[in-house]
């Protein structure tokens, strides 16, 4: 059977990149003794597969990993046994069975939602969304493989908007970008364009769109 | 000082500026969190590199499960801060902190080092730094942590003596907690800090270097070790535990990637082969074997709690362990349904071993590793270890028959007696077993050759031998990258500067302690990575304090020199290393002492032992009580045997 897990990243595993999330979520099935299903070949390893890399630090509400298991097992002894083995920061938000002929998450996912919290007050931040949005291509580098690459950030924006401020006072926006395969906009490099330091910064995912709605509106794609 | 929640809140915001943020969160499966205050005595365990290596030492995961099994007492973790973030901390006034409860490490009451090899002492310094810990042992107060070491390195305790308050000598499970019990009965009387060390000096394989002195003679030789305090032992006797007690089942699981990133369990300590330039083989005797069950039952509940998806199974010697056909059959019939992929390190060079590799069915059949370690028979003569040429060629041919397509096949350079002939059939040895590939599966057959530079090492038969100069290692290693070419060949080397650090330290005496002190000052840190070892900044250091390297390096020893370490008693004599070393220049071997004693001196240090541990645990001939003994004609190997009793 072929189960996808929806879950959040909070806390100290935001520390935890998307390979290594992969091992510990693996890790954590095994533990929980999941009758798992194997790749083949001399390194078997269970079939299991996360939607859509989270930059390291970033925390999430809506990350989406499918793995397929030999034997049907109730969802909820499933669900049981991953509570107990699910690594620290890892909050399971819901489990479901999808059909197994159902199309890759990394083929559907169209886009996802962020919100960036300013840890440091910046009084033009208005005005520097809007000079953003006005623009009409932003040329960047990402190296890829040791390999310089030009991107233009521009098409990977859809939307960026400022939100009411936090409990706290602090500043937030809520920005859209594209996260087709080799498409992917970086909220890093959002910030980065409008001159504001990531590291000043907190940034949260919450919501993958798909097309004509989110990936957790769709059952038995 | 900060506070424990003055440090999260500051990591909190640091921790997006630097790399791989999660080598300092802590947090990790398995990782015990007791409350602080409630708790008699705290204990540090530091790796004094980064996480990624420390978190596999195995060592400190045993150590550190134990106390954490004491009501009375806690372990926490730290680990050298990679540069990036040791800026950081010093930019933003952090000190170094625990991962488990982020307290500060000079708040607990004993910070354990594990020095498994020579090119971390300027880390352990820089650590001391970063903890606001006084550098050297005459500076601390009863207000600062005890500083103690173990690890191999601790063999040769005397370049660390300055900054180490007592060194652990040997095995640590047992003794860790006598450590403890002596720590709790000093602090709960408040004696000043003396006392503590003076009681630390009455435990079986604790060394407390401020109570002796060294004296010298006008060559700069030692002449003798002088005890200053009547009760401190002479020698100090390596400590052991007389049976392997269960393999640790509560292991550690990071999420950032690690070196061994995999679920370790020791099957056997020791190793009878008796290589001459093995100081593991000799300072880790006598050989001791977990059974088979034992083995089993660990595995199943270390899988459990950690769901790791390999198994290293670890030893010195894997093939030598006794039942290693049988463990490797039932690991595989048992786990094989969970996709347990199983290592299996150090192989001996025979057929027997592909048919171990073999029986591992899930195993990547990429690279099968073998160590020759020299390349003529007159070279491992010398080194007593004796493979012929033509063993050698067969099993790569059955290697290549079986599935595998390259061959890593590891040697060492600089061996005593070796000449350029010798390294020159490395080159040969290469492409004769590339040839024997070929025959098989044609092209497709590679051979990888690691050559590493060989440093002679306290407690073995070589701890004479001087080390190759540069010019020798250079010139060695142009005549491998000349004749080492051609498809389907690899060669690896180490740089041979590299090599000079590791050589000077490892055989040093109490004045090094000043030119280790001089490098940190000057910046010396992580001088194992190539990338960042200073080859100036050390020899700037020896300057500085008017010592020459070369005397430790390159220097032949006088058979009768009196050595900086041979108070410290390995328990294999230097009557033993004399006689092997003697050996070793008439090509003279010995063959597995399993099958033969030799006497090598741990039976007749650790008789009682033996007799309290009869039977298969021990490799060792057995030792009878007197009275049962000459009750009947002595056979020759009973003669053999009474030479050692």
């Amino acid at each position: 059977m072929r189960l996808r897990l929806t879950f959040s990243k909070t806390d100290i595993i935001r520390f935890t990149g998307h390979l290594d999330l992969h091992r510990a979520l693996e890790r954590s099935m095994r533990r929980a003794k999941l009758p798992l299903a194997y790749s083949q070949g001399y390194n078997p390893r269970p079939r299991l597969t996360l939607a859509l890399a989270l930059p390291l630090g970033y925390t999430s509400e809506c990350e989406i990993a499918e793995f397929w298991m030999k034997q049907d097992q109730a969802l909820k002894d499933v669900a049981a046994a991953l509570a107990k083995t699910i690594p620290q920061g890892v909050v399971v938000n819901k489990l479901e069975e999808i059909p197994l002929k159902a199309p890759k998450p990394q083929v559907l996912i169209q886009s996802a939602e962020y919100i960036i919290t300013l840890l440091e007050s910046v009084p033009d931040l208005t005005q520097r969304i809007e000079d953003l949005l006005a623009t009409e291509s932003l040329p960047i580098q990402r190296k890829r493989k040791g390999k310089l690459r030009n991107v233009d950030l521009c098409p990977l924006i859809y939307n960026i908007e400022i939100l009411s401020e936090n409990k706290t006072g602090q500043q937030r926006m809520l920005v859209h970008l594209a996260a087709r395969e080799g498409a992917t906009g970086r909220a890093d490099e959002v910030l980065k364009s409008i001159d504001l330091n990531p590291h000043l910064t907190r940034i949260h995912r919450t919501q993958l769109h798909i097309q004509d709605g989110k990936i957790t509106d769709i059952k038995g794609v | 000082m900060l506070s424990s929640q003055e440090i999260q809140q500051k990591l909190d915001s640091v921790l997006f500026q630097v790399q791989k943020p999660g080598r300092y969160t802590g947090g990790e499966l398995n990782q015990v969190v007791k409350d602080w205050e409630m708790v008699e005595t705290k204990v540090a365990f530091v790796f004094p590199d980064i996480y990624d290596l420390g978190m596999s030492n195995y060592g400190l995961a045993i150590l550190y499960d134990l106390v954490n099994q004491r009501d009375d007492a806690l372990a926490e973790r730290a680990y050298s801060p990679w540069t990036d973030m040791e800026a950081v901390m010093r930019e933003h006034n952090i000190p170094l902190f625990s991962l488990e409860s982020k307290q500060p490490i000079a708040n607990f009451d004993i910070l354990a080092f594990s020095l498994p090899y020579e090119t971390l002492y300027t880390n352990t310094l820089n650590i001391l730094d970063l903890s606001r810990i006084p550098i050297f042992s005459r500076d601390r107060t009863e207000a600062h942590p005890l500083v103690i070491a173990g690890g191999h390195a601790a063999l040769n305790p005397e370049p660390m003596h300055a900054f180490i308050d007592a060194f652990v000598i040997g095995e640590g499970e047992e003794v860790i907690q006598e450590i403890i019990d002596h720590y709790q009965k000093w602090k709960q009387k408040d004696a000043p800090r003396e006392e503590l060390l003076h009681s630390l000096a009455q435990i079986w394989g604790v060394y407390v270097p401020s109570l002796y002195e060294s004296h010298y003679f006008e060559d700069g030789t030692l002449s003798h070790m002088e005890k200053l305090y009547d009760q401190a032992a002479m020698p100090v006797i390596k400590r052991i535990v007389p049976k392997l007690p269960p393999p640790t089942t509560n292991l550690l699981v990071p999420f950032v990637n690690t070196v061994h990133n995999r679920l370790p369990i020791e099957i056997m300590r020791g190793c009878t082969r008796g290589c001459r330039f093995c100081q593991a083989g000799m300072i880790t005797r006598p050989v001791r074997e977990r059974s088979v069950q034992e083995i089993l039952d660990a595995l199943q509940e270390a899988m459990d709690k950690t769901g790791f998806e390999e198994v290293g199974l670890l030893s010195l010697s894997s093939s030598d362990y006794t039942h290693v056909l049988e463990l490797v059959r039932a690991v595989s019939e048992k786990f094989g349904e969970r996709a347990l992929s199983i290592s299996l390190p150090s192989l001996r060079i025979e057929s027997f071993s592909v048919d171990l590799m073999d029986a591992l069915k899930e195993t990547r059949r990429s690279g099968f590793t073998l160590a020759p370690e020299a390349a003529t028979e007159r070279m491992r003569e010398v080194i007593n270890k004796p493979v012929s040429t033509q063993q050698l060629l067969d099993t790569a041919c059955e290697i290549y028959s079986r599935g595998w397509t390259n061959i890593k096949l590891y040697f060492m350079i600089g061996h005593p007696e070796e000449t350029l002939e010798d390294v020159k059939a490395i080159a040969d040895l290469c492409k004769a077993v590339l040839k024997e590939g070929e025959k098989v599966i044609g092209r497709k057959a590679k051979v990888t050759a690691g050559v590493s530079t060989f440093i002679p090492k306290p407690h073995t038969p070589f701890q004479w031998s001087p080390c190759d100069t540069e010019e020798q290692i250079l010139a060695k290693q142009a005549l491998l990258k000349r004749e080492l070419r051609g498809p389907g060949l690899k060669l690896n080397w180490n740089e041979s500067k590299e090599t000079f650090l590791e050589s000077s330290l490892s055989r040093g005496d109490r004045r090094l302690a000043e030119v280790i002190f001089g490098a940190w000052k000057k910046g010396a840190k992580f001088d194992a990575w190539f990338e960042h070892f200073n080859y100036d900044t050390w020899l700037e250091a020896y300057a500085e304090v008017d010592i020459d390297p070369d005397f430790y390096t390159h220097r032949p020893r006088h058979i009768d020199e009196v050595f900086p370490w041979d108070h410290i008693d390995s328990t294999v004599r230097k009557k033993f290393l004399t006689e092997d070393f003697l050996m070793s220049k008439r090509r003279e071997t010995r063959i597995d002492c399993r099958h033969r004693c030799f006497a090598c001196g741990i039976l007749p240090t650790f008789t009682k032992l033996r007799m309290q541990n009869p039977g298969e645990i021990w490799q060792c001939p057995e030792v009878k009580p007197h009275k049962e003994r000459g009750n009947h004609l002595p056979t020759k190997e009973d003669r053999n045997l009474a030479k050692v009793v």
